[in-house]
């Protein structure tokens, strides 16, 4: 039932697994005023995208993410190379990605809020806050259900044999 | 879509696929053979399919798919009181099919 990342691989998830969204949104800081956030993707090919506090956006476990720190204002190239990032200070979501979920999970979505703990010229350290969690219905359904299942099936199959034990017996 | 739609809908299928297998397979001769083996194969997969759903991911498909194969092979012969004989060919025939259908 729990959330098992590493299990889709290209773009095929692994029979026994569905896809969830998981996203970050980052709170409140004065750091915004000044700097810019930037996510960028560690492989493959991709466009950067500029965090705003507040805002959730989606961030990949396929592909990697990287969060880049910028001056405000800084105009981006369209890819960021390698020498951009030695310039820039960066660090990695400060949460493993979730990207899929066991079929029979209830969980549908998860965002996690994040903060930038502490930020200077030679590092960026970032923080989990809190873990939100959306769910397709409470939490305790994902058990209660099928241990009611089973519990009416083995009821019924001791029944159904007791009923044909004493059938066939002499009376 | 919400996974116990998932859930509940495969456990449909599953049914609609195996029971008219048991009622087909049953013996005919005996009294009462029949309902026996239907009710059995009810019972049978509201005990297994719980419990596949929630191990597929731990054991994977084919060993999963023997696993619960075996376990209503041993039920139908010992709840519905079929031959070891009859029993295998219903437990596998039934479950070989569902598997089949399964996407």
């Amino acid at each position: 039932m729990d959330p098992t990342p590493h299990v889709y691989l290209l773009d095929i998830i692994m029979p026994g697994y569905r896809r969830i969204e998981h996203k970050l949104v980052f709170g409140p800081s004065p750091l915004f005023e000044t700097m810019t956030l930037v996510a960028y993707p560690t492989r493959g090919f991709g466009v950067h995208l500029d965090v705003q506090p507040g805002q959730a956006f989606e961030f990949s476990g396929k592909y990697g993410t990287r969060l880049y720190l910028t001056a405000k204002g800084e105009v981006l190239p369209e890819r960021l190379d390698e020498a951009w990032k030695a310039a820039h200070v960066s660090a990695p979501p400060p949460v493993e990605h979730i990207g899929v979920v066991s079929m029979t999970s209830p969980i549908e979505s998860i965002l996690t809020r994040v903060r930038i703990e502490r930020a200077d010229a030679t590092s960026l350290v970032l923080a989990v806050v809190e873990e939100e969690r959306e769910h397709f219905y409470p939490a305790f359904l994902a058990w209660l259900i099928p241990v009611l299942l089973v519990a009416l099936g083995v009821w019924g199959l001791v029944k159904i044999r007791r009923a044909r034990l004493a059938k066939s017996q002499p009376a | 879509m919400n996974p116990l739609l998932v859930s509940f809908g495969a456990l449909a299928g599953t049914l609609a696929i195996e029971l008219p297998l048991a009622a087909l397979l049953a013996p005919a001769a005996s009294g009462g053979a029949r309902g026996r083996c239907l009710a059995t194969a009810l019972c049978a997969n509201l005990v297994t399919h719980p419990v596949a759903l929630a191990l597929q991911t731990e054991l994977g498909f084919v060993p999963l798919e023997l696993g619960v194969t075996a376990l209503e092979c041993a039920l139908y012969a010992l709840v519905a009181g079929l031959t070891p004989a009859r029993a295998l060919l219903l437990g596998v025939v039934a479950n070989v099919v569902s598997a089949s259908c399964s996407g």
